[in-house]
């Protein structure tokens, strides 16, 4: 197939949809900073980090935000409850959307303010006022009717003497402005001034006007609106005093907002200046089928490059001249995976997340999940769009013009790159520290961004090559419904989920699943881990619907016929060609693929029943309820079972040419399916299995509705989820392997591996085995789908006796920070209440030479007194340092008992009881005395 | 030149200058001077030897410079003219009254050539020359432009004067 030029209109390249990305973003991020705005306005000392600290929060590893997660499941103390009431009102709910309001009404001002600075009279002069010679305004209107659009404003700004042009305006008004030195030049090049012209009414029909003045527009206010305030108030937070209390906790954050929005104008000012770089190609190759000569699209001068070139050029709204002339004629540059803007939109993507999930309003647990869900769907609408349209090009153009597809680890990986460096700026999980505890677990957001890519791009191949349609949008828009529902679910589970684990989970998962079994190895404790991942990943709704579909979905293709005839959307997608390629190839048959399915299945079946061998071993009497072995029994066995997926995936990118990863996928869910089927004959059958049974001794029986449950719901799940993600990891580890080794020892070039001519009987039994897979697919999720019948309890994140205690590492700093955020907060009042007034109150009452002379009525007062004061002491936070703590309680619960003591001595006259209260009496005021001068250095007070 | 007997013996602006000079030499720039004329003396001459050319969003992207008839011989005569007239207010008086002109946007007064001497008319050929090799205009060229604005200004002193005086 010789090298064609395939129309670069064949499919939208997605720039609007980066702009609309770009504005979200800029709305998003003003929400957040408006909000942060609006809590400094009502609490600007952050009297909110001082309640939490005086709740004993240690914000050293990582769990300030454990406040956000005990709030979230409803776990908050009254304490903190009332403390954050009382030192940290919450802004009125309306300021929020007055504070949007803000933002839009200054960015509608820019957008009809810079048309209006730009077209100013005394700038540039209306071309009808110039043409003397009454020939422009007829030249003019040639042009416009040769474009087909609505005849623009045309200005003349007399005072440059540059051949440009530029346009802007708004909606319905479009302003064309002319160099003075272009007017002047036309009768001496007409060619040329018909070039600039046509090349900015083409910027007018592509829409690209609007969308370019609204984002300077909306940049232009965010910048004035958020970032500057922004800036200056964490500027200001940074160097004042009065913060000292959590100051050296605080930092590591303000400096993060700082790096984020630096991080936001680069993004911004680096995707604006890319996108516009493609309208800029559109427009030449628009004014060029309009007619433009393109010999006026100057030769760069072979200068020397200066330093950094690539990088200036970078920021540059315009293409180099070299490219721009290349484009004309050759479109690959159209149509390639460009690695800034893939990562651009993996960044931009992450921080609109989390800046959409952070704006929104504390609501009710349900509402809350509900609008991240919501937000998780619209968030991975552009991310889905940008990179599937520009895989699904880069694909339809190698599959048009015979070149090698790409294959989509690339740009997965630049996108992965984006979400990771993205999603460590956002410094959610890295509160108060400089780095996250496990960093390593940002490189998720690579792999599951390359299984994405690299399964868009083989379906888009597999699509592209069977689609007979008109068009090829409706195809794309088909073949990204997937990977919408993957990056909803990535984004949804990693906003909700998936961070935690990059600060470390404040979840003693260990607790949770092994309860009270405490001695068992570090496997276990492992393994515990493990399945931690697989529970979140579960007790999300999409987990398995996405795995089952990107693996059940392609298979689809292999129930249709290729079409015999070149389909129409290729004859449009190559005007110029006689004689348009056929895409369709024949499908690599499915046969050895199943084969190694089958294969895997019962590696699977082998592994399950040596699981069961093992646990026979020491499975409990009946009757004794052994934690331990109630972990070990389903983790082990789903091990065993995600033995055949990742086995059968491994062998099968082995043994595929074609559609590796799409094949190797769905080898493995057939062989989960197979593993599965046999696991439940096992388990269903065990107690006549002897050695393999891992229940009580009971007699031989056929049990199929109790294993079931635990089979379907307890173990099929994290092997249709996470088991089969893996595999497919492991099969494209695998096909990258393979490529390397080809790399140095060329492989024999066989043709790929095709079905024979199917005759239509093949067709129909092809069409009913896949049926039966999806089917049996299909049927194991919905069953994996109902909620788990046991121990969801324990392994609820809502229960807050699960969450490990962050006392573990406090630094002294922290503790100092805590004791006096726990002073500053109510305690040094407390205190005062007890050594200023009830203590001396009581020492006067009850002072006397025998307990018939005290007055009980005196006592009864201050004991009144005392009891108030416990109360508040009790609804008051603890003392963060524990050895304080004691001495605390002990005051605290003790002067109430001495001063009844001393009020019965009183009544009773009894003189021993006096005496003993005395002593008690001495003994609290000691502990008292000993407390403050703990507490002083404690505090540094 | 045509339009001269209109300006008779009224004394003439530097822009009507201009506007003769390049009616006759490059019309097809006149577009251009319609566009000038609506601007003052000081403003047209500050766009027309601005530096710093903003790179437009939009914008086909072509920053090459046109060599104007129009802009030499505007920015030559105004600045000779300029000299002549008032050789002191070359410095920080005359620009601090141009930005608050500027700023309250009061328009000078079109500037008038007045009646040049033999080496004052020498003085603005070779300015003329030198604006034009400046802009990359060719040497021929540049000679022919020079001579044309000469020739304008002796008309507008010949008009302007008794004949005999000279």
């Amino acid at each position: 197939m010789a090298a064609q030029r395939v129309n670069q209109r064949v499919l939208g390249a997605g720039t609007t949809v980066r702009f609309v990305l770009l504005l979200a973003l800029l709305v998003a991020a003003s929400a957040a900073g408006m909000s942060d705005i609006l809590v400094w306005t009502t609490d600007p000392n952050s009297n909110a980090n001082g309640c939490e600290l005086a709740a004993g929060f240690n914000p050293n590893s990582g769990y300030l935000s454990e406040v956000e997660l005990l709030s979230a499941t409803g776990g908050t103390t009254p304490a903190l409850q009332a403390c954050l009431a009382h030192y940290s009102p919450s802004a009125p709910w309306w300021s929020l959307l007055a504070g949007i309001g803000l933002l839009l009404v200054v960015a509608g001002a820019f957008f009809w303010g810079i048309p209006v600075w730009k077209g100013r009279r005394g700038q540039v002069v209306p071309l009808r006022d110039t043409d003397e010679r009454g020939d422009l305004e007829p030249a003019m209107d040639e042009l416009v009717r040769t474009a087909r659009l609505d005849r623009p404003n045309f200005v003349i700004n007399p005072g440059r003497v540059t051949t440009n042009a530029v346009v802007f305006g708004r909606p319905g008004r479009h302003t064309v402005c002319l160099d003075g030195g272009l007017v002047a030049r036309r009768r001496a090049d007409p060619t040329g001034f018909r070039t600039v012209v046509l090349h900015e009414l083409a910027h007018i029909r592509n829409g690209d006007v609007t969308i370019t003045y609204a984002t300077v527009a909306l940049w232009r206010a965010f910048l004035i609106v958020v970032l500057v305030p922004r800036v200056v108030l964490l500027g200001w937070e940074l160097i004042q005093e009065t913060h000292s209390v959590i100051a050296p906790v605080d930092r590591p954050m303000i400096v993060y907002s700082l790096l984020l929005l630096a991080a936001l104008t680069v993004l911004v000012y680096l995707t604006r200046a890319d996108i516009l770089r493609s309208r800029e190609i559109y427009a030449d190759l628009d004014a060029l089928a309009w007619g433009a000569d393109p010999g006026h699209w100057p030769h760069p001068r072979t200068t020397a490059r200066r330093r950094f070139a690539s990088f200036r050029e970078l920021w540059r709204s315009h293409p180099r001249w070299d490219q721009r002339r290349q484009s004309l004629t050759d479109h690959v540059v159209l149509f390639g995976i460009q690695p800034l803007p893939t990562f651009l939109t993996g960044a931009a993507t992450i921080i609109l997340a989390a800046q959409v999930t952070s704006s929104l309003p504390p609501l009710s647990t349900g509402t809350e999940q509900l609008l991240d869900w919501l937000a998780a769907c619209l968030t991975a609408v552009p991310i889905t769009v940008i990179i599937g349209a520009a895989l699904w090009r880069a694909i339809a153009h190698a599959v048009l013009t015979g070149r090698r597809p790409p294959s989509g680890v690339r740009t997965g990986l630049w996108l992965g790159a984006g979400l990771a460096i993205g999603d460590w700026l956002l410094d959610s999980f890295t509160e108060a520290q400089w780095f996250p505890n496990h960093p390593a677990v940002l490189v998720v957001h690579l792999l599951v961004a390359v299984v994405i890519t690299c399964w868009t791009a083989q379906a888009a191949e597999l699509i592209i090559r069977s689609w007979r349609g008109r068009t090829l949008r409706p195809a794309m828009l088909l073949g990204l419904v997937v990977p919408w529902l993957a990056f909803t679910f990535w984004l949804g589970w990693w906003q909700s989920v998936g961070r935690w684990f990059v600060s470390g989970f404040p979840f003693d998962w260990e607790r949770a699943f092994l309860g009270s079994a405490t001695s068992h190895s570090s496997a276990i404790a492992a393994l515990t881990e493990v399945m931690a991942v697989l529970t979140t990943v579960h007790a999300n709704p999409f987990s398995t619907w996405v795995v089952t579909a990107m693996w059940l979905v392609p298979l689809l293709a292999w129930a249709v016929r290729p079409p015999t005839h070149v389909p129409h959307w290729v004859r449009a997608a190559l005007p110029g060609a006689d004689d348009p390629p056929l895409p369709a190839e024949p499908l690599p048959s499915l046969r050895p693929p199943l084969r190694v399915a089958l294969l895997g299945g019962t590696l699977g079946a082998i592994a399950v029943a040596a699981v069961m061998a093992y646990l026979h071993t020491w499975r409990p009497p009946a009757n004794v309820v052994d934690d331990l072995y109630n972990f070990s029994e389903p983790s082990l066995l789903i091990v065993a079972l995600a033995v055949a997926p990742v086995a059968a995936a491994a062998a099968t990118a082995l043994i595929t040419r074609r559609y590796r990863l799409l094949v190797a996928w769905a080898a493995a869910g057939v062989a989960a399916l197979v593993a599965f089927a046999a696991a439940f004959l096992l388990g269903a059958t065990q107690e006549c299995l002897g050695p393999l049974n891992t229940t009580a001794p009971s007699f031989c029986h056929w049990r199929p509705l109790v294993a079931w449950p635990f089979y379907a719901q307890a173990l099929m799940p994290p092997v249709l989820e996470t088991g089969l993600f893996f595999a497919a990891i492991v099969a494209l580890f695998v096909a990258a392997m393979r490529r390397l080794a080809q790399r140095w020892r060329p492989a024999v070039t066989a043709g790929p591996s095709p079905s024979p001519r199917s005759p239509r009987a093949r067709w129909a039994a092809k069409r009913v085995g896949i049926a039966t897979i999806g089917v049996a697919a299909v049927g194991f999720s919905l069953a994996g789908i109902a909620p788990l019948s046991q121990d969801t309890a324990r392994t609820d994140m809502s229960n807050p006796d699960l969450l490990t205690p962050a006392t573990t590492s406090v630094t002294p700093e922290v503790r100092h920070a805590q004791m006096l955020a726990w002073f500053k907060f109510g305690g040094a009042d407390l205190i005062g209440q007890y050594l200023e007034t009830d203590m001396p109150n009581l020492e006067a009452a009850a002072r006397a030479a025998r307990a018939a002379d005290v007055d009980p009525a005196k006592v009864g007062s201050v004991c009144t007194e005392i009891n108030q004061t416990k109360r508040s002491a009790n609804s008051y936070f603890p003392m963060p340092d524990p050895a304080l703590q004691q001495d605390w309680s002990m005051v605290i619960t003790h002067l109430p008992q001495v001063c009844a003591d001393f009020q019965r001595a009183a009544v009773q006259g009894d003189d021993n009881l006096y005496e003993t209260a005395i002593n008690e009496f001495l003994t609290v005021v000691n502990g008292m005395d000993s407390l403050t001068k703990e507490i002083v250095p404690a505090s540094g007070l | 030149v045509i339009e001269m007997a209109e300006y008779g013996a009224t004394r003439c602006t530097v822009r009507e200058v201009v506007h003769d000079v390049v009616a006759d030499v490059a019309p097809e720039e006149l577009p251009v001077l319609a566009g000038l004329s609506q601007l003052d003396d000081d403003e047209a001459l500050r766009r027309l030897t601005r530096r710093r050319r903003p790179r437009e969003r939009l914008g086909f992207g072509l920053d090459t410079v046109a060599t104007l008839a129009t802009a030499i011989t505007w920015v030559a005569v105004q600045e000779s003219v300029k000299r002549i007239v008032d050789p002191a207010a070359d410095g920080l008086s005359r620009r601090v009254g141009t930005r608050l002109r500027r700023l309250f946007r009061r328009p000078s007064a079109p500037a008038i050539v007045p009646v040049l001497t033999r080496e004052q008319l020498t003085e603005v050929h070779r300015r003329v020359v030198e604006v034009a090799d400046q802009n990359g205009l060719d040497a021929d060229r540049a000679t022919v432009l020079a001579d044309r604005v000469v020739a304008r200004l002796v008309l507008t002193a010949l008009d302007t004067e008794r004949p005999g005086e000279r």
